[in-house]
């Protein structure tokens, strides 16, 4: 292996896992959790967390917002928040000779992570305040645009569809997610991991040990991976195969799906599969690559039909038969 | 590129191995279901055999999809992408060999290519092909060899019905029931080491491979008959003669016992007698000698032509007495003994054709009664035909005669299915012939054969009562016939001779039906 190309390996590794042991002082379990936010991280992307109120998602978030030397920012998603609270809006200020001036004062977007926490409470109006920020990286108020500071990373987090006071995320919203991860409840051997920890005096204490240049550089060595036709291929076919009534579509899909995945998800296979080869020591991508970051990637992207709701069809369930059933090309 | 010449190489490699691990899996995962097939038929050969051309076609047949389907399955070749995925499989190179083949083919200027080449060549020079691709039997191959083994074993099983399809053997055309083997090779023990004997066997041969129809055979074995009866007619006339000359020596007081023995047709008993009288001769007074020797001569003026010796031999005997030589005359009647023990030979083994012929009679009307359909069989089994003389193969082989027809009552139970024979060949043969008038001719036969033979108990049989059923519990081989048995063996010529044409006109008017213009009798 080239010399350059190999240390650039191995420090991508180092700082993946200096970031994730760091990560590991305060959040107990879910291994694959952090792993898969700091690939969305490190791949550009957004992160969807689901799961019932309680189980450390913001937690994960803040902590990892802390280990990462960089701006964060916290929204507390509520029915009442507003698109402006969340952008931020011109305020009329007094200038020095006395006269008033439009000031446009930035809200929490303006930030390098930002939790949107609990983001399915607040009405779809204001949560498509997210929508210009995730994907162009700017914010438009009025007839300005600023540009956000990169990286630019959000997480979100939200409690299951079927609690009370939610509101679904409109599917260009969902979309945007590069991953979304479900968080389920720890195992009894966590739990008292957590507890020791959350019931002392002392509370564990993280390091910086990324910050927003080394982020970018790992962003670029991701991006460097080369992937062959055959494997980019296979990723073309499972993103495909969720599509219902195509030639590629699965049955489960077809039976199940009310549409796809978008070219979205592909890249999110890809991107993922690189990150994932970059952690195995290898600088091709492979089809075990795609296999791995599949579920996160397509999860979201796949939207039910009125038969799949009713009979409560889970989206893994249709991506586990895709993967079972799709060839690898050659 | 020396380099990725050697991962091409590597993949020429694989391509070759998993080529030939495909085809040979394949060759035996479609020999371990084709062979169910051949395996099958052979089972149902097994119970009931197939004709040697069935077993050829479905063996071609066979043979042609089974080669069909192995070269639809194992044409074509891998590509080296796809030995490239199988290799990364084998050796669990997570798509390295495959990603870099296709960078091969698809060169770029990534340094980051560069390394995931290199890394590829250097595993493609560690990889032992010869260990990733042991060449190990596949289950299907046990599965196939096992099914061709039973196959074959199938095949060798050392059973009557089996034939080897190895050797192209099939069942014969014409499979001979258990009943008509019996009475096949009943006939060939009598009539051992002749020439009728191989005639039959040639007979029987050629209608089971199927060179003659099942009729030809009837009349093969019916002209073969003839052949064998050829000299029983002589025999007849033997027996009469020899009748005629007991009657005549038996007015003889000395020829007594001698005339008993020859008419119980025991010629070596009656040899022995004349050995007897003849060691007497020197104390016999002169009168009986001259009632032996006027017994004698007339004796031998009455014999037929066919004991011409024996009346040769007997008046030397009575030239001897008249002239007073006791001496002549001992070695004429020895010599007499001597003649009657040849011509008791002859006569047995005549007896012995006879009896040949009878079982090739017997399986004539074996034959004639399978080549009917099912229905006339079931028809035939409910109501015996009288021509054959009995009813189901069972009954056939215990109302054939068994003893020597030298004897008058001997002869009469052999004559039942030959008369029927005759019979049919008066009025048509069996299948021509209704069963009524079949059955309405047997009770005839019973009617005319059983007037006025007594019960058990002493009282009239009432035959006809029994015979308005139109079945009787009777077999009417047991009939007593009052026919000598000369008059009955030229009953069973086909060819009569002119002096015996009479008697069997006269046989066939008197069990001609009483009514017959009037309609069947009830």
């Amino acid at each position: 292996m080239s010399t350059a190309i190999e240390q650039q390996v191995e420090g991508f590794q180092k700082q993946f896992t200096a970031v994730k042991e760091e990560i590991a002082k305060v959040i107990v379990g879910y291994g694959d959790i952090i792993e898969c936010a700091i690939m969305s991280l490190l791949a550009s992307g957004h992160v969807l967390l689901e799961g019932v109120p309680g189980l450390g998602k913001t937690k994960l978030v803040s902590t990892l917002s802390e280990v990462v030397h960089l701006k964060f920012s916290r929204i507390q998603f509520t029915p009442d928040l507003m698109p402006a609270d969340i952008t931020g809006t011109n305020i009329v200020r007094e200038g020095e000779k006395g006269e008033k001036v439009l000031e446009f004062q930035t809200g929490p977007i303006f930030a390098n992570i930002v939790l949107a926490d609990e983001v399915n409470r607040a009405t779809p109006k204001t949560q498509s305040a997210l929508l210009e920020a995730m994907e162009e990286q700017t914010v438009s108020v009025g007839k300005t645009t600023y540009k956000l500071e990169q990286p630019f990373f959000v997480l979100a987090t939200q409690n299951p569809l079927e609690m009370e006071g939610t509101y679904p995320l409109p599917e260009a919203q969902l979309d945007r997610f590069f991953m979304k991860l479900k968080v389920d409840y720890p195992t009894a051997g966590s739990m008292s991991t957590i507890l020791n920890r959350t019931t002392r005096l002392e509370e564990p204490h993280v390091n910086r040990v990324l910050d927003g240049p080394q982020i970018l550089d790992m962003r670029k060595t991701v991006r460097s991976v080369p992937i062959a036709r055959p494997i980019q291929d296979y990723a073309v076919r499972i993103m495909m195969a969720t599509h219902p009534n195509t030639p590629l579509s699965n049955p489960l899909a077809t039976r199940y799906a009310r549409c796809g995945s978008s070219p979205r998800g592909a890249q999110a296979l890809v991107v993922g599969g690189k990150i994932r080869a970059l952690l195995n020591n290898r600088v091709y991508v492979s089809c075990d690559d795609i296999r791995a970051v599949a579920y996160g990637a397509l999860r979201h992207r796949l939207l039910l039909n009125f038969e799949g709701e009713a009979e409560r069809v889970d989206t893994d369930t249709i991506i586990k038969g895709i993967l079972e059933t799709t060839p690898e090309t050659t | 590129m020396a380099d990725k010449e050697l991962i091409i190489g590597l993949l020429e490699r694989v391509r070759r191995r998993v080529r030939s691990e495909r085809r040979f899996k394949t060759i035996y995962a479609i020999l371990s279901v084709a062979l169910i097939f051949p395996l099958l038929f052979k089972l149902i050969d097994l119970i009931s055999p197939f004709r040697g051309m069935t077993v050829v076609v479905f063996l071609t047949l066979w043979a042609a999809a089974t080669a069909a389907w192995l070269i639809w399955r194992t044409r074509g070749q891998e590509t080296l992408s796809q030995a490239a995925a199988n290799l990364d499989r084998l050796a669990h190179l997570q798509d390295q060999m495959k990603t870099a083949y296709w960078f091969i083919r698809h060169p770029s200027s990534s340094e980051w290519v560069d390394v995931q080449l290199e890394g590829a060549i250097q595993n493609a020079k560690r990889l032992k092909i010869e260990t990733l691709y042991p060449g190990s039997i596949s289950k299907t191959f046990h599965r196939a060899f096992a099914l061709m083994a039973v196959f074959v074993i199938l095949n060798f099983l050392p059973l009557s019905q089996n034939h080897n399809w190895f050797y192209l053997q099939g069942a014969p055309p014409f499979q001979l029931s258990r009943t008509d083997q019996a009475l096949v090779d009943r006939a060939k023990k009598l009539l051992e080491k002749t020439e009728a004997a191989r005639e039959l066997e040639k007979i029987i041969s050629e209608l089971q491979q199927g060179k003659i129809s099942s009729d030809a055979a009837q009349q093969q074995l019916s002209d073969l008959r003839q052949q064998i009866d050829g000299g029983n007619l002589e025999l007849n006339n033997i027996l009469d003669g020899l009748t005629s000359m007991a009657n005549q020596l038996g007015q003889s007081g000395a020829f007594e016992s001698t005339a008993q023995a020859m008419s119980a047709g025991d010629l070596a008993e009656a040899a022995d007698q004349i050995r007897s009288v003849a060691e007497k001769l020197g104390i016999t007074p002169a009168d009986v000698l001259r009632e032996m020797q006027k017994n004698m001569s007339q004796a031998a003026n009455n014999s037929p032509a066919a004991l011409q010796d024996l009346s040769k031999l007997m008046r030397e005997a009575a030239d001897a007495f008249k002239n007073d030589d006791p001496e002549a005359g001992k070695v004429a009647l020895n010599n007499l003994a001597q003649a009657l023990e040849q011509l008791a030979q002859k006569m047995k083994g005549q007896q012995q054709q006879s009896q040949a012929s009878q079982q090739l009679a017997d399986l004539k009307n074996s034959l004639q009664q399978e080549a009917a359909s099912d229905q006339a069989n079931a028809d035939a089994q409910l109501t015996p035909i009288p021509s054959q003389g009995q009813g189901g193969g069972g009954e056939k082989g215990d109302s054939s005669p068994n003893g020597t027809p030298s004897t008058g009552k001997s002869s009469g139970n052999g004559q039942g299915s030959q008369s029927a024979s005759a019979n049919s060949s008066e009025l048509g043969s069996p299948e021509d012939l209704k069963p009524e008038e079949m059955t309405k001719l047997d009770v005839q036969l019973k009617m005319e054969g059983l007037k006025g033979q007594a019960a058990k108990d002493g009282q009239q049989q009432d035959l006809e009562e029994a015979s308005k059923q139109e079945r009787s519990a009777m077999d009417y081989r047991n009939v007593p016939s009052q026919l000598s048995p000369a008059q009955k063996d030229a009953l069973n010529q086909n060819r009569l001779p002119r002096e015996q044409r009479e008697i069997v006109k006269y046989y066939f008017e008197e069990i001609r039906p009483r009514a017959a213009a009037a309609g069947p009798a009830k």
